[in-house]
């Protein structure tokens, strides 16, 4: 709805804006060119741009009427040539949009308006008009064009013919009633019987046309008709008959200020005195006829001057109109180029700061994956050494495993063999053998120990408190009559990560302290705790055996062992006992 | 009238002109850039593997099955 309103709008828009133009551009072909008082140059280029005007909005009626305007307006400057071309121009587009009667009445014109320069081309295409004037029935224009064929049938000095136009152009001036045109038949038929010498036609038809004019009164063309009258006497040398006739038509050309008439008249007075001898009168009326045709021409030389000035007027103001038009155009560069300058300036602009932004976000997305590049490349470089560090050390634990391990595991076959090789071995050296075997075990499970320590990274509380709790769990099993307990305080970090050295140290000083009180103190409870205080473990590992004086005893491999465990760790260890009081161990070490 | 119609033309072309240029040297850039993330992801993906894989190994090791049976046999062969 809203785009066929849109539509609509452009449509009317569009119609309306064509309709002013062609309304334009009959206006100005409608212009009445003798009556324009501006120079006949720019006439010419008004009427050339109205017809660019309307070629431009393809209004075909409006470029024949420019042309044909524009055709008048050439003849009036006397440019013959250019005048009949642009009216066979305009005749064209009549012919085209089959415009009859302009087509009659253009060909008609332009015949007649060139009778006194080419007779024969005058009579081409008055005959051209007059054809198309009576195939269309065109009697408005028939009757003109009947009377002017006439004319140029007269110059061409075939009378008859003339006369029979004459003729055929009343009657239809008489079929219309043409009141004003009939009288010029019968002047022009009157002109053509006193060229005939039929004087009496011609007086007839002066009479006819003079007594037309009266009751009209119609004063120039009496007065015209009282010269012919005297004009049809003087041709038959009946001098007298004439002056009455030529007193009858001074005082209305005088009246009028006809002055072509009035000299004329004065003319024929004059050369009527000096045939009838009548000197005095002659000079006279040549004398007026003289100070008629200065005056005439002092008139003409006036309206020339004016025109000159008028010309020359127009040529300043056009010319400072030029000026000022030059002065416009200048400034208007100016401002053009100023314009031009901001445009290119701003398109500059614009281009570097769309280079920069454009490079800016290429170079922030260079250094983005620069950065992401480097932290992968550093990411990699990190887990390809840690990669190469485990390789290596699980080719130095492989190597361990695979030769001690397996010496010590032939140390304890060897041990075996000898046991069961040698029937008659003492029992000492039974129980030696034994105690190196169980030895060598005790190190493979060591070296084990070790090895795992060493691969493995860290160990989490949860999972050493798993391992500790089995240990337990198989100690109740194995000694069926001593109580366990294993308590863990509220307050220990149970999210805490040791490392696999320090796990494995606790969990060994841990076993270490729970087989010396199953295996030496004899003891009926042994209860293990571990509690958290200002960033610090505590393990505790008491039992209720026969306990031992610290004192007095020498620590052995075990206790030794313990001690060194628990500096590894960066911890402490105490070892408090009295005999039958039972043992408590205690080992201190840093949560790191 | 012509020419500020002629040289807005002529930024537009050269606009038009530095976006796909930018637009192609980038878009090769970011080609060349994923292609290099892609190996360095897949040699640590490669590496992290590896060590995954070890690890999972190493945990399954057990202390009780190796050590504790033998330990808590008590040995008065060795003197402490």
């Amino acid at each position: 709805m809203v785009r066929f309103l849109l539509l609509f709008c452009v449509l009317l828009g569009s119609a309306t804006i064509y309709s002013q133009n062609k309304q334009q551009i009959d206006s100005i072909n409608k212009l009445y060119v003798q009556g324009l008082n501006i120079p006949q140059d720019s006439i010419v280029a008004l009427f050339k741009k109205n017809i660019k005007a309307a070629e431009k909005i393809s209004y075909e009626l409006g470029v024949a009427d420019g042309y044909s305007q524009l055709g008048l307006v050439y003849s009036y400057q006397g440019k013959y040539e250019e005048s009949t071309k642009s009216t066979i121009q305009a005749i064209t587009i009549y012919e085209k949009l089959n415009q009859t009667d302009k087509i009659a009445g253009y060909y008609a014109g332009l015949g007649y308006s060139m009778k006194y320069r080419d007779l024969k081309n005058a009579l081409y295409y008055m005959q051209k008009g007059k054809a198309v004037a009576e195939a269309n029935k065109l009697e408005e224009l028939l009757k003109d064009i009947y009377n002017n064929y006439g004319v140029l049938k007269e110059i061409n000095n075939e009378l008859d013919s003339a006369l029979y136009y004459f003729n055929r152009g009343l009657e239809i001036k008489i079929k219309i009633n043409d009141t004003i045109g009939i009288p010029y038949s019968w002047s022009n038929m009157a002109g053509a019987y006193g060229l005939q010498e039929n004087f009496s036609k011609s007086r007839e038809y002066f009479n006819k046309s003079l007594q037309q004019r009266l009751v009209w009164a119609d004063s120039l063309g009496i007065a015209e008709n009282y010269t012919q009258l005297g004009e049809v006497f003087m041709a038959e040398k009946k001098w007298n008959d004439a002056i009455p006739f030529m007193h009858k038509s001074l005082p209305i050309s005088l009246k009028k200020q006809y002055r072509n008439l009035t000299q004329y008249n004065y003319k024929m007075l004059s050369d009527i005195f000096k045939k009838l001898n009548n000197t005095d009168s002659a000079l006279y009326y040549f004398e007026q006829y003289s100070a008629i045709k200065d005056s005439v021409h002092s008139i003409k030389v006036q309206e020339s001057i004016a025109a000159l000035n008028i010309e020359f007027e127009t040529e300043k103001k056009q010319n400072e109109i030029l000026e000022q038009r030059a002065q416009l155009a200048e400034k208007d560069l100016e401002v053009r180029r100023k314009n031009t300058f901001i445009f290119g300036s701003l398109g500059l602009a614009l281009i570097l700061g769309l280079l920069g932004y454009l490079l800016y976000n290429q170079q922030k997305m260079k250094n983005r994956q620069l950065q992401k590049e480097a932290e992968l490349t550093s990411a990699l470089a990190k887990i390809e050494t840690q990669n190469k560090l485990q390789e290596q050390r699980l080719r130095i634990s492989r190597d361990l495993h695979d030769n001690i391990g397996a010496q010590l595991t032939f140390i304890i076959s060897s041990i075996d063999n000898l046991k069961f090789g040698f029937s008659d071995i003492s029992e000492k050296l039974g129980n030696k053998l034994n105690s190196i075997s169980s030895f060598t075990q005790q190190t493979i499970y060591e070296l084990r120990d070790t090895i795992w320590a060493m691969n493995k990274e860290n160990i989490t509380f949860e999972d050493l408190q798993t391992r500790i709790a089995n240990f337990i769990e198989h100690a109740k099993n194995a000694s069926g009559r001593t109580d366990f307990s294993f308590n863990i305080d509220e307050n220990v970090d149970e999210t805490h990560i040791f490392s696999s050295v320090e796990g494995m140290n606790i969990y060994r000083i841990i076993q270490e302290a729970v087989n010396n009180a199953l295996k030496y103190a004899s003891a009926d409870e042994i209860e293990v705790n571990i509690s958290e205080k200002e960033n610090k473990y505590t393990v505790e590992i008491t039992d209720t055996g026969i306990g031992f004086n610290p004192d007095t005893t020498e620590l052995g491999n075990g206790l030794n062992n313990m001690k060194k465990r628990a500096r590894e760790i960066g911890g402490n260890i105490k070892f408090v006992s009295k005999i039958n009081k039972g043992t408590k161990v205690i080992l201190n070490f840093p949560k790191e | 009238m012509y020419l500020p119609l002629i040289i807005l033309l002529i930024v537009l072309a050269i606009i038009f002109g530095l976006i796909f240029y930018f637009y192609t040297k980038n878009r090769a850039i970011k080609n060349v850039h994923s292609s290099k993330i892609n190996s360095l992801e897949q040699a640590i993906f490669l590496n992290g593997n590896q060590i995954k894989f070890r690890n999972s190994g190493l945990q399954d090791y057990s202390f009780l099955k190796h050590n504790l049976t033998e330990v808590l046999v008590v040995q008065p062969e060795i003197i402490l």
